[in-house]
């Protein structure tokens, strides 16, 4: 008798349950697009292509990294060393070139030794059965110490010419970086909803018991996507040193978090399992035009701040109504 | 001589399913009172309910503690009343000593709050002392044995002035030698006035330390009696009831061997464990919970890194150290632990039954979707799953339809070995015969089956073979004509080490 009360209390309420849910899930593109109607309203410079550009242009390094960490926090991991290997990849990269390296060599030179760290912290968090947050806590300081004390803590300066067009070139009106920043979500999304690789990554964060009596391979994709990460972060950081014409040691301070809070805000679940590459897109869209109409507006960068923190919080509160 | 506790009429119900139906239970001052049953029988229901950890359904039975009707409604209230649960070792805590284990909540202070650790200390040890053991209430937890464990967990309930004990399977994970010591401590404390109760799978221990016996079946107590009326027979007797006819099938017979093991053990789970299993039979496993059935799945499906012994799969020896291995080698394992380990509960059913069989969907590195989907549905109408389609998060089906979701999983990789630990267990009745219809036909298709199960009656009625387990070992194998209730019970509580 009592089940049927509650059953029928239950069909009641389910339409307001769906409504709910509807706003809930889609909480974030109603506040885009509110953002972006008031800003265009409220400005008359952000509705213009060279503001919409130069919007893009910024979000797109840590953009390009935010791929590798949706990845990392789908897998129920995240990487904090994204800010050190940005660094590490532009000094780098800048060593490299000014040693008379050819610049594609030293490109992959510089891919290649910032997938080692990746592959250091995949390893440990794999092998050892860590929580990826203490290890690469530990990396973030190995990696930004080391690349202290390969330039003595100065910037690196000097580079050859050619390298300049490759972070701040233009195509059709386009900055390479935005260029780079749509290529790899194209392929991030492929990898992350088509291959077996990317459902691996769902199924570990979703249930990793599952999964390994599933017969996944555990430890190849850990490992494979702290790799990832340190890869996109070294993109990263050779555009920001092409961008800047130097290699600097001091660049990525602060950016794991930045970046870490641009994917819950696009609704990936810190616990791992649920996450889409379309929400961190606009997650980094949001944070950035934010960003972006803020300072039009002529908000205090203090001030800016304070609704940063905010917005975060309000995406947490609506995540974790999303998962109920 | 009044009862120190008294159950009458106790009713219990778990949604749709009735645990208990109207439970009498009386408890003497000073006995060491047993309560048996096969798994599922209502013994642990009961205890939950007296300790305060289930509510009874309202209105329906009493309690009564020193004749006076009582009301528990949590463990801390049956602490208070008098009444302690003696755990294995899971309410200490391991980085806390003896002493302050022991006398959690309620230490001695001195003046201002502080603690008084010399008065602590001194409590902890007098109790101590009574139980005869030599441990140092300053002692780290983490630094005792298990056996050394479970007395400060008697020590901890006697400091609280307990008058009822219950021990649930005390001797479970002691050594020979510990378990005497244990029993002296529970004759001590039945000889101090206060009232044990015991339960146990182990029927063979029961004549040396209970002094009366109250047998379980299907959610009621049958009877109880003196333990010298109560030799292991007659006890299995009453713990089955009136004997089931199971129907006489035909035996599916082939002499083709599809899997030999040869004495596979692994520490401290289970030893020296050799079968086979035909072709195109289900090769059922019955024991009670703790058997090492599960393990014993686990481990043949390359879970258990420290197992030994020989796997022949079709006359090959074959090395399994990974899930993945297994399934290459064409096993399967539905696990008893569906929301565990079976599924990934905020996943589609899609994503969840193609995760084994990623590579047979993708051609040139990417998921063909329009291998992926018909796979799914086809799957999903065979299983008769009740769902909105493929796209549905599996935790929104029912227990029956998610069951059906983890054998299809496995399904899907055409198997020629499943595995299958409690294929039923806490499932609906049409689900239930849905799924034994599936495993005869997988089985006349030539699938080898081999079945864990708990419930009696699901061995008895779905194996060609059994084999019965205990204590970590192999105690009998019966052909599907030889075997009962009563025979696999007996075998099933038999004490095999030491």
């Amino acid at each position: 008798m009592n089940g049927k009360a509650v059953q029928q209390e239950s069909c009641s309420t389910e339409e307001q349950f769906f409504l709910k849910n509807f706003i809930v899930n889609y909480a974030l593109y109603f506040a885009l697009a509110g953002m972006i109607i008031f800003l265009t309203l409220a400005t008359n410079k952000f509705f213009t292509l060279s503001n919409i550009v130069n919007v893009l242009r910024q979000i797109s390094v840590q953009a390009i990294i935010a791929i590798g960490m949706t990845m990392a926090i789908i897998m129920a991991q995240m990487d904090l060393s994204v800010g050190a290997v940005v660094a590490f990849a532009s000094v780098c990269v800048a060593l490299l070139l000014n040693a008379g390296v050819a610049l594609p060599l030293a490109i992959l030179l510089t891919l290649l030794f910032s997938a080692v760290w990746g592959l250091i912290s995949g390893f440990v968090v794999a092998y050892f059965k860590l929580h990826a947050f203490l290890v690469t806590l530990a990396m973030m300081t190995l990696v930004r110490g080391v690349t202290y004390t390969m330039t003595g803590g100065y910037p690196v300066g000097g580079l050859p010419k050619s390298f300049f067009p490759l972070g701040a070139g233009y195509s059709l009106g386009i900055p390479y970086p935005v260029i780079y920043m749509i290529i790899l979500y194209l392929i991030g999304f492929v990898v992350l909803k088509k291959t077996p690789f990317g459902r691996s990554i769902y199924s570990i964060g979703g249930n990793e018991d599952a999964a390994r009596l599933s017969g996944i391979r555990i430890f190849i994709v850990k490992v494979s996507v702290f790799v990832t990460t340190a890869v996109l972060s070294a993109v990263a950081g050779i555009i920001l040193s092409s961008r800047l014409m130097a290699g600097s040691p001091e660049i990525g301070q602060g950016w794991e978090l930045d970046i870490i809070a641009a994917v819950v805000i696009g609704g990936t679940s810190i616990s791992g399992g649920v996450g889409k590459l379309t929400g961190t897109m606009v997650g980094m869209l949001f944070v950035g035009i934010l960003t972006n109409g803020m300072i039009l507006l002529g908000v205090t960068p203090y001030m800016q701040q304070v609704v940063r923190g905010l917005v975060i919080l309000f995406a947490v509160i609506l995540n974790s109504m999303q998962e109920n | 001589m009044q009862n120190v506790l008294e159950v009458k009429n106790m009713v219990k119900h778990f949604g749709g399913i009735q645990a208990l139906k109207g439970v009498n239970f009386q408890l003497r001052p000073g006995e060491v009172h047993a309560l048996v049953g096969a798994n599922g029988a209502g013994k642990s229901t009961l205890i939950k309910i007296i300790t305060g950890a289930y509510q009874a359904d309202p209105g329906c039975g009493e309690i009564c503690f020193q004749g006076n009707p009582v009301q528990i409604h949590n463990p801390f209230q049956a602490r208070e009343l008098g009444i302690s649960a003696v755990y294995q070792e899971f309410s200490l805590v391991n980085s806390l000593s003896v002493a302050e284990n022991m006398l959690m909540g309620r230490l001695p202070r001195k003046f201002k709050g502080y603690i008084d650790w010399q008065k602590a200390e001194e409590q902890a040890h007098s109790i101590l002392e009574q139980l005869e053991t030599k441990i140092n209430p300053r002692t780290m937890v983490k630094k005792l044995s298990v056996a050394q464990r479970q007395l400060v967990e008697i020590a901890k309930a006697l400091s609280c002035d307990s008058k009822v004990f219950i021990m649930d399977e005390p001797t479970a994970s002691l050594t020979e030698n510990d378990i005497d010591n244990m029993f002296k401590v529970v004759k001590k404390l039945a000889a101090k006035g206060i009232s044990i109760i015991y339960v146990s799978h182990r029927l063979e221990e029961l004549p040396v330390i209970a002094d009366r016996v109250t047998i379980f079946r299907d959610g009621q107590n049958v009877t109880t009696l003196n333990i010298e009326d109560a030799p292991k027979p007659v006890i299995i007797k009453h713990m089955v009831g009136k004997v089931l006819k199971h129907s006489a099938k035909s035996v599916r017979k082939s002499n083709e061997v599809l899997m030999e093991v040869e004495h596979f053990s692994s520490p401290g789970k289970f030893e020296d464990i050799s079968f086979t299993l035909h072709k195109g039979e289900i090769l059922g496993i019955a024991g009670l919970a703790g058997a090492g059935r599960t393990e014993v799945a686990k481990a043949l499906f390359g879970s258990d890194p420290h197992c030994r012994g020989t796997v022949r799969i079709n006359g090959k020896t074959v090395k399994i150290s990974s899930p993945r291995k297994a399934k290459k080698h064409g096993l399967a394992f539905v696990t008893e632990d569906r929301k565990e380990e079976g599924l990934i509960l905020n996943h589609s059913l899609l994503e969840n039954i193609t995760l084994p069989i990623l590579s047979v969907i993708t051609k040139n590195m990417i998921i063909r979707s329009a291998r992926e989907k018909p796979l799914v549905e086809n799957l999903l109408r065979q299983f008769s799953v009740k769902t909105a389609g493929p796209y549905q998060l599996a935790k929104n089906l029912s227990g029956g339809n998610q069951q059906k979701i983890v054998i299809a999983k496995w399904i899907a990789t055409k198997p020629h070995i499943l595995i299958m630990d409690e294929p039923t267990r806490g499932i609906d009745v049409g689900s239930k015969g849905q799924i034994y219809s599936l495993l005869n036909s997988f089985a006349e298709e030539g699938l080898g089956i081999l079945m864990i199960s708990s419930e009696i009656p699901e061995i008895l009625e779905m194996s060609d073979r059994i084999l019965v387990m205990s204590d970590g070992q192999i105690t009998a194998e019966m052909s599907h004509d030889e075997a009962s209730q009563d025979k696999i019970l007996h075998y099933a509580t038999e004490k095999t080490i030491g």
